[in-house]
């Protein structure tokens, strides 16, 4: 996993440079602005939220990114499961769960794989049902990944492009 | 029986919620999945990316 180390200049440039590359807006301020020391919480609570249900903890995901990247509200528990709940997962089930010793080990596993084939959070792993698989990084262009695809796995049917779900739906 | 379609690609996304890298991430799923549907699967590894902000 590549590690990074930031002063708070340093982090907003990242942040800037991070939003031009992907062509997403969000606060590059935010980590400030909402108080976060560790995604660690966040991040029991996703895993957590996987056990429930892995569409809706996709759901939550994309709800958290918003929240907090985008409009900014304050990083603490009462909103950590708040958003859990408007993503339709039972918060009273998460807060049992995500204290739970085997959820931080499903956490640990996670890290471990990622740590493991030297991925970062810009990564995505590509893999066929036929066991080829590709890494890909810093690709925000889908044409390129469908060109990786078509590599992996040759004539598999294209529909017409859907509209897209948008992040916080 | 039913009968279950398992997709023929699936993407894995390496992901901590409060990480900007998501949301670029986010959008080409989103663009992957109005390509091939039901032929693409997404799973979601959950990883620490901020730790002990002093």
């Amino acid at each position: 996993m590549q590690r990074y180390s930031f002063d708070s200049k340093s982090i907003v440039d990242f942040h800037k440079r991070i939003s031009s590359l992907m062509g997403v807006s969000f606060d590059p301020e935010f980590i400030f602005k909402i108080g976060l020391k560790t995604s660690r919480p966040a991040c029991l609570a996703l895993k957590a939220a996987q056990r429930q249900d892995e569409l809706k903890a996709s759901k939550y995901f994309r709800r958290m990114l918003k929240a907090f990247l985008i409009d900014v509200r304050p990083y603490n528990h009462d909103n950590i499961f708040a958003i859990a709940r408007e993503a339709g997962l039972d918060d009273r089930k998460l807060s049992r769960d995500v204290n739970s010793k085997s959820v931080e080990e499903e956490l640990n596993k996670d890290m471990e794989e990622m740590e493991k084939i030297g991925a970062s959070f810009q990564d995505i792993v590509i893999s066929t049902a036929e066991g080829r698989s590709e890494r890909v990084s810093g690709i925000f262009q889908v044409d390129s990944i469908v060109e990786i695809i078509d590599r992996l796995l040759p004539g598999l049917h294209k529909y017409t492009q859907g509209a897209r779900l948008g992040v916080g739906q | 029986m039913a009968r279950v379609s398992l997709p023929s690609v699936v993407v894995v996304h390496y992901v901590d919620p409060v990480c900007p890298w998501g949301l670029g991430v986010e959008r080409v799923v989103d663009e992957l999945k109005g390509i091939y549907r039901d032929r693409l699967g997404v799973e979601y590894r959950v990883c620490v990316a901020v730790d002990d902000i002093d």
